[in-house]
């Protein structure tokens, strides 16, 4: 019986204070790739051919600590009967307390720190592909990891 | 009871949010051609005595091409755009057109022909394809002005 009644509170407490695991990212809206007039850069930014941001909130609980937020390399799935060369690029801006971090395109992974007050961050993500060959006709998707850890 | 306990652990455990999660970016391109003419030609008579777009004589025409996918691109020999001056025999005249691509379009490399031509292509970024009109005539030309026409078609 004091097991349960341990259990039960420690469930009720992990309910209120948040995650005991610190900050955590939410789920990231779609993001959309449309084509530039010179046939070379697919991109979010090409908002008149369909290009769209992603945008996702990393949260922190009341009482958790300071936080690193991470983003991955950009990857590309391209259609079958695509064989280009591409450079696929991520560019994001995030805001929150203590935190404006504006990243430009980059094809490399990388991080940011937000203070413990910062209980939500916003990022806007770009997506940039460039293929100086041009496209196949198909489908192409970007994608890139999000992450947080504690420090 | 202790089962019960073990139970509501679980659930609380499974109930954390995920510390990782992936963007996405979707697009999908359907298979095109387009085609513009940023730079139109101009003719002018060579020492030959053709009237040529060729330089320094004119100037050639460039035409763009955007391909997404496998397209063909054809282009027709030149016809008058416009009615020739009073006085043009036409009798024994041949109208010629050349082009030539670069980058990938640099399979598209056509001498003067009278004929209709076509070239397979991919996909392909906005590319330039320079294009050359030439009439010859041995009958020469009446003073006036000329207008060639040269059809370019692009399709899958």
């Amino acid at each position: 019986m004091r097991a349960l009644i341990a259990l039960a509170a420690w469930a009720a407490l992990g309910a209120w204070a948040g995650p005991a695991l610190g900050c955590t990212v939410g789920v990231a809206t779609q993001g959309g790739l449309g084509i530039n007039g010179s046939g070379d850069t697919l991109s979010s930014e090409n908002v008149l051919s369909g290009g769209l941001v992603s945008v996702l909130t990393v949260t922190n609980g009341l009482f958790d600590p300071a936080y690193t937020v991470f983003v991955s390399a950009p990857s590309l799935v391209p259609p079958p009967g695509y064989h280009g060369t591409p450079t696929v690029l991520v560019a994001y801006t995030a805001a929150g307390v203590g935190v404006a971090k504006t990243q430009p395109m980059t094809a490399s992974a990388t991080s940011f720190d937000a203070p413990a007050a910062a209980l939500a961050v916003v990022l806007t993500l770009q997506s940039r592909i460039v293929s100086p060959d041009g496209f196949a006709s198909g489908a192409y998707q970007s994608k890139v990891t999000v992450t947080c850890a504690p420090q | 009871m202790r089962v019960l306990g073990v139970v509501t652990g679980f659930t609380v455990l499974a109930a954390c949010p995920a510390l990782a999660t992936d963007v996405t970016f979707q697009g999908t391109l359907s298979g095109v051609c387009t085609l513009a003419v940023p730079t139109p030609g101009l003719l002018g008579l060579n020492a030959s005595g053709e009237l040529t777009s060729e330089p320094p004589a004119g100037l050639s025409a460039i035409v763009t091409v955007l391909s997404i996918g496998s397209n063909q691109l054809t282009i027709d020999p030149p016809v008058w755009a416009a009615a020739t001056p009073v006085g043009y025999d036409a009798t024994g005249e041949d109208l010629l057109v050349s082009y030539l691509g670069v980058g990938g379009l640099s399979i598209a490399n056509q001498a003067f022909t009278d004929t209709q031509t076509s070239v397979n292509i991919n996909s392909l970024p906005l590319t330039a394809l320079t294009v050359n009109a030439k009439v010859t005539n041995p009958n020469g030309f009446a003073a006036g002005n000329y207008a060639l026409k040269v059809v370019v078609t692009c399709a899958p």
